[in-house]
């Protein structure tokens, strides 16, 4: 196959077909090769070929880690989407028209993810992108959208720098600081609880996280005894447990992603440091890798989520049996449904915008408030943050899920806006 | 109009390929296994980056601003590389690259794991570069860099690389300070890694540590090994190839990484000189194709056959010009130890020697097993330092110099075992020896040995050593035989005053002897200087003028091989006295 | 103090971890000169075997026993049909094409079991012994006493075995060797296998002891198990398990001690630049 072609060739789409086989659509994409390869002389020129729409489909644009290191959160994010995309089809589509989804994978890789946006906004067309991608390739692709005026939707990366200064950019997650705030809030305003040990994921979504916890402990007046830093990945957290065993602090406070989240709560509880102290973890709480991992530790661990999917809220519990039966998983992983969310996001803005970028971005702007996942109503901020409710949410053994403990619904905790300033 | 998309991915090409090439200068030409090269392309990102958003320089200054701290960083850390060889190196550099992405995370000057964002356009006159201008930038950087690898590789530094990558042990003796050259290569290999480096940053506008890490490095590393190493055609085709095959395979999107894997061992099993090194079936391809389109052309104009017979019959009628010349000089002191001891804590190998070499003769040390031969030959290399006394070359003491430099002074040797540059042809073996004359400083290291004088002058030496008709062959081929004229020939380049033979005539067969014997005798009829360790006593006896007799370190007996046969404490220091027998 | 002899068993159990996965390396190095990267996908390998066969059998005795034959076998055949053609190459070769298995090996198992980490529950061995206020998990001592039988073992083979001999005569000088008649050939096979099973071994009991089985689970360790060998002396065996324990107990003493707020990864890097440029032939190495 030539290199031309194959570089701007029309790129099959994630399948709108049903999602149960993921199998099926790589045999999609097999047979769609032999398509592709007729594509010749367009090659490299093809800059605009693909840009007028089709009008009887829209296409909406996704990427994220679906291979390499990062691959667990990539894929879940895309059974997120496709399955918004699906029920939305199965639905009639938006206004009468299906909705194409153009995914590629950027395998956590920043100059990678500023290709893929590009060429998914020049030879594919997309109008609108739902980032499915981590916080440092978001960074990266961020302005790529924001210059070609494409509106995009960040759906679970928690960092500042993704949104600030992108005005065709949007986030439906919260700030990270936000959760470290809402954490160490409940933590002494209802538990009481006055000293901590802190374990900090040392990239800017632990930072951001635990920035947010010593601002509130700070105003609180409470202590912050101990404070580790470790390396994403990382789960060997015996010795800091021991260590943190013999402060006897109320309450220990994690931000990270779900191996080291599940590691160290599984040696915590192990040498029984939990439940004697209170263990808050933040909202990659319900990764897969918690689910798979925790075992039969963790009872009693506090978590900041996003949305909660075990809730008793109607709309909650019907998107939960749709999404379980469609894709065969037992959890609606904490990327999944972000994902689904922003989709539903960005479907409602085309409804009221139309199916070109300038008419969704307008109608984004627009959005004052949208209902989430948990059947809470989000508000909008001017910066195109949402001022999204936190739900703490309490593991459960013996029902291996999570149940809620409280909505913190308290603007003046959840306001991302008063955090901007800490970043550039 | 090409599409941005397509853009990016040929921009990336170049970038990577500019990077590769410059480990192509430290991996690839001077064999310095180097698993880090991500902390060089960091270097000149974070730079770069630094100086254009922190800073606010325009691009233009902060790109040779962010050149040298890339060349500055190559050099700090070629430093204590130059302590560890081979797998020691590779895993050191593996260490250094972690070390640098830790560092770049935790410390908050660097901007964190988040890096450094906002990286401005790079503008000409104010005005900012389109995409198209941008690429056009990186391909001039990317032919500027090629050119810069082709010279080298013709300059008797590219030479001097050759010999420390294929025999550091033997770059001493040929006068190539294997240190001193080792930090240029890093020096230029990470300059030319920073310059990407820089590239990059104002490409994607933002760079993080986790982008310079580890895994980046081996990716490159990758790209030269897979194009074929050591070759610029091999970097620049790695580098593009391999940046473009995950956005061709994208219909295969799930198993690109599989694909990937196995397609670096299936190359190294097929193909494991790279896709288009020297060796390479599609390189040969290439190269016959080339020559034959060659042919075609050259049967066209008149034959330049006559071109090769003329120079040999030059060099013969140099050599036996110089041959005359020399003979009617009366001797001369030409090397003269002094009392030269050498010890190993309690034990003395090296005794008080005291010896005299004239011009024009051939002067044997002989002794037993363990009377400290080889450690004399040393301390006159200058491989081991002496514990007392002197050594003079022409009345100028060089015992207290560094090998590199006696070597440059004018003593020349052989080893015991060969030590070819193997992968080197044997008339590139030659140049390595006679580039000791230039390679003396760095601005000298740059000029082209890739000329007709310089080759000339090997001609001459193969033509002296008998090696005219092996001239192209690649020296690993050969038979011992042929090597140990070899290492007399690279040591004949010095224009040595002096030939030390170190057990030269180890492991030949009787003929391969009679000829090499022959040789040596010609060498110095026509005006050589040579010293010689050797246990062979007819070969001995045969070729000396004069011969010294060692035994356990103290020199026993001196005098022409007759005065030396008869001498009744020689035959007891190798037979043992008649009452022990 | 109760806190340093904690911390100090702690980092003994760390220790054997190391220890078991270094010590392939090390063998596979002293007989081949290779940097056998591609352990640390045998390692991994040997997880998800474990777990499949434990899924598939219940016992996890079976799972452990069959894992360490299975991987015992990968090696072999990776040793016969990638490594062996590459040796009279230059050494990088056979180091790409290490690497390139390892990534391989990664992304198979991405694709085989997915992206996320996979519980390898056994809950006899969860939790932990307690002896006074000191505690010892239970994964990690069944990881040190397979350390010590693994060790006892290579010992035993090596010192007292014709096999051993084999080895460490090519070890030293694989042409003698074999014109003294031992057939080096399968000396270095039997090396991959045992290196391949101690591996396997590691994989896991690590998979057990985090509960996670995970397709880039050999990263971690790939590259540390270089360093290691690297600290310990290129090949010498004492050397690398001596270099693990020392490891282990700077990354505890400075995880726990020091505010050095450098990853445990970081740490280990730094100590094995640090090291080369004090010592370049690591701890046991000869100059």
């Amino acid at each position: 196959m030539c290199m031309y072609c194959a570089m701007a060739g029309l790129q099959p789409a994630s399948s709108d077909a049903s999602i149960e086989s993921s199998h099926r659509e790589r045999n999609h994409r097999l047979t769609r090769r032999g398509f592709n390869a007729g594509l010749l002389a367009a090659g490299l020129g093809a800059s605009s070929v693909a840009r007028a729409a089709d009008s009887q489909t829209i296409k909406i644009g996704t990427f994220g880690p679906f291979t390499g290191p990062a691959a667990g959160l990539g894929t879940e994010a895309k059974k997120g989407i496709e399955f918004a995309v699906a029920q939305a089809n199965a639905k009639g589509g938006i206004n009468g028209k299906k909705i194409q989804l153009v995914a590629y994978d950027d395998r956590a890789n920043r100059a990678e993810a500023v290709s893929v946006v590009r060429k998914m906004i020049e030879s594919d067309g997309v109008q609108v992108i739902v980032d499915g991608s981590v916080s440092l390739t978001s960074i990266a692709a961020a302005p790529v959208a924001n210059d070609a005026k494409i509106p995009m939707v960040a759906a679970y990366s928690n960092a500042v720098g993704v949104v600030k200064g992108e005005d065709h950019v949007f986030r439906w997650a919260s700030v990270a600081d936000v959760q470290g705030y809402v954490i160490a809030h409940h933590a002494m305003r209802e538990r009481k609880y006055k000293t901590f040990a802190v374990l900090m994921q040392d990239e800017e979504y632990g930072r951001g996280v635990v920035n947010g916890v010593e601002k509130a402990v700070e105003e609180l007046k409470g202590k912050i005894v101990y404070k580790k830093p470790f390396a994403p990945g990382e789960r060997e957290f015996r010795a800091i447990m021991t260590e943190i065993k013999t402060l006897g602090v109320d309450s220990v406070i994690m931000a990270g992603f779900s191996p080291s989240l599940t590691s160290a709560a599984r040696i915590g509880y192990e040498l029984e440091v939990f439940p004697k102290a209170q263990f808050y973890i933040s909202c990659s709480a319900t990764e897969i890798n918690w689910y798979s991992g925790i075992g039969q530790y963790g009872n009693g661990t506090i978590a900041s989520l996003e949305f909660l999917a075990s809730t008793n809220h109607p709309f909650t519990k019907e998107f939960v049996a749709e999404y379980t039966k469609a894709t065969g998983e037992k959890v609606v992983s904490h990327q999944a449904g972000l994902m689904y969310d922003s989709s539903r996001l960005v479907f409602d803005a085309i409804k009221r915008g139309g199916t070109k970028a300038d008419g969704i971005w307008r109608a984004l702007g627009e959005t004052k408030s949208f209902m989430n996942l948990s059947g809470v109503d989000v508000k909008f901020t001017e910066l195109r943050e949402p001022l999204l409710p936190i739900a703490l949410a309490g593991w459960d053994s013996a029902s291996q899920n999570y149940k809620l403990v409280k909505f913190e619904k308290d603007e003046a905790l959840i306001d991302p806006r008063p955090w901007y300033k800490y970043y550039k | 109009m090409i599409s941005t998309y397509a853009l990016t991915v040929l921009t990336l090409m170049g970038i990577w390929s500019i990077v590769a090439l410059g480990l192509n200068v430290i991996t690839g030409y001077a064999g310095q296994f180097n698993l880090g090269i991500g902390v060089y392309m960091g270097t000149g990102a974070y730079a770069a980056a630094m100086l254009t958003t922190g800073a606010g320089l325009d691009f233009w200054v902060a790109l040779p601003c962010a050149l040298a701290i890339s060349g500055v960083m190559g050099f700090l850390t070629g430093l204590p590389a130059l302590r560890v060889r081979e797998d020691s190196l590779a895993v050191f550099t593996i260490g250094l690259v972690f070390v640098f992405e830790s560092l770049l995370v935790y410390l908050p000057y660097f901007g964190g794991p988040v890096g450094i964002g906002r990286i401005p356009h790079v503008t000409i006159g104010g005005v900012p570069l389109g995409r198209e201008a941008y690429l056009a930038l990186v391909l001039a950087a990317l032919l500027l860099v090629i050119a810069a690898n082709v010279y080298l590789k013709r300059a008797w530094m590219g030479l001097a690389w050759a010999s420390i990558r294929e025999n550091e042990l033997a770059t001493n003796v040929i006068g190539i300070h294997p240190a001193r050259f080792k930090l240029y290569a890093f020096t230029i290999g990470a300059t030319f890694a920073g310059l990407g480096g820089a590239l990059y940053a104002h490409f994607i506008h933002y760079v993080t540590p986790y982008d310079f890490g580890f895994l980046p490095s081996i990716y490159i590393l990758v790209m030269i090994v897979f194009g074929g190493i050591g070759t610029v055609r091999g970097a620049v085709f790695g580098a593009c190839f391999l940046t473009l095959l995950p956005e061709l395979f994208r219909f295969v999107q799930d198993y690109r990484n599989l694909i990937y894997g196995g397609m670096l061992v299936a190359l190294m099993l097929y193909e494991p000189d790279g896709l288009l090194g020297d060796n390479s079936r599609l390189w040969r391809l290439i190269l016959s194709v080339r020559s034959r389109v060659g042919e075609w052309f050259s049967a066209r104009s008149s034959s330049r056959v006559a071109h090769s017979v003329g120079a040999s019959a030059v060099s013969e009628a140099a050599a036996a010009g110089s041959a005359a010349s020399q003979k009617t000089q009366a001797p001369i002191r030409v090397l003269e130890t002094v009392n030269l001891t050498r010890r190993f804590g309690g034990l003395v190998a090296v005794n008080g020697v005291s010896i005299e070499v004239f011009s024009q003769e051939i002067f044997g040390v002989i002794g037993p097993n363990g009377a400290g031969k080889t450690t004399f030959f040393n301390m006159l290399s200058g491989a081991i330092p002496c514990s007392s006394g002197e050594i003079r070359l022409k009345n100028e003491p060089i015992h207290s110099l560094a090998p590199h430099r006696i070597a440059q002074r004018g003593i020349g040797r052989t080893f015991q075992i060969v030590r070819p540059f193997s992968q080197l042809s044997v008339i590139e073996n030659v140049l390595a020896g006679i580039g000791a004359r230039f390679c003396t400083g760095f601005v000298d290291a740059l000029g082209q040995h890739h000329n007709a004088l310089h080759r000339d002058e090997a001609r001459m030496i193969l033509a002296q050593t008998g090696l005219a008709d092996y001239e192209n062959e690649i020296s690993r081929n050969l038979p011992l035989g042929l090597l140990r004229r070899l290492e007399i020939a690279r040591a004949l380049g010095l224009r040595p005053d002096i030939i030390l033979l170190d057990e030269s005539f180890s492991g030949l067969s009787h003929r391969e002897s009679l000829s090499l014997l022959e040789l040596v005798r010609n060498l110095r009829d026509s005006g050589a200087t040579i010293i010689l360790i050797e246990h062979n006593m007819q070969i001995t006896m045969n070729i000396c003028n004069r011969i010294a007799v060692l035994d356990h370190g103290t020199k026993i007996a001196e005098g022409t091989p007759e005065e030396i046969r008869a001498n009744p404490k020689v035959i007891t220091a190798y037979l043992g006295s008649a009452d022990h027998a | 103090m109760t806190l340093l002899i904690q911390q100090l068993i702690n980092a003994v159990e760390l220790g054997s971890i190391y220890a078991m996965i270094a010590v392939g390396l090390a063998l596979t190095y002293g007989v081949l000169r290779i940097l056998h990267v591609a352990q640390a996908g045998i390692y991994a390998a040997g997880a998800y075997i474990g777990l499949f066969l434990y899924q598939v059998t219940g016992s996890f005795v079976l799972a452990l026993a069959g894992s360490v034959i299975l991987a015992g076998i990968l090696g072999v055949l990776i040793e016969r049909f990638v490594y062996r053609p590459m040796l009279p190459r230059p050494r990088i070769v056979a180091l790409i094409a290490s690497i390139g298995l390892l990534i391989c090996f990664s992304d198979l198992f991405r694709i085989l079991g997915g992206p996320n980490q996979l519980s390898f529950d056994i809950r006899s061995l969860n939790g932990s012994y307690g002896i006074g206020h000191l505690l010892i998990s239970k994964a990690d001592a069944a990881i040190l006493g397979g350390t010590i039988l693994i060790f006892v073992s290579l010992w035993f083979i090596l010192q007292k075995t014709r096999l051993g001999f084999a080895v460490r005569a090519a070890a030293q000088d694989i042409e003698t060797t074999e014109i003294m008649g031992i057939n080096v050939s399968r000396s270095v096979s039997w090396m991959f296998f045992l290196s391949s099973a101690v591996a396997a071994f590691g994989g896991v009991m690590v998979g057990v002891l985090y509960n996670a089985v995970y397709p880039d689970m050999g990263d971690a360790i790939a590259y540390k198990g270089l360093a290691l060998i690297v600290i310990g002396g290129f090949g010498s065996l004492t050397g690398t398990v001596i270099a693990s324990f020392l490891l282990a107990l700077t990354e505890v003493f400075m995880t726990t001690y020091t505010a050095v707020p450098l990853s445990r990864e970081a740490i280990a890097m730094l100590f094995l630049v640090l090291l080369i440029l004090i010592r370049p032939q690591g701890l046991l190495g000869k100059a």
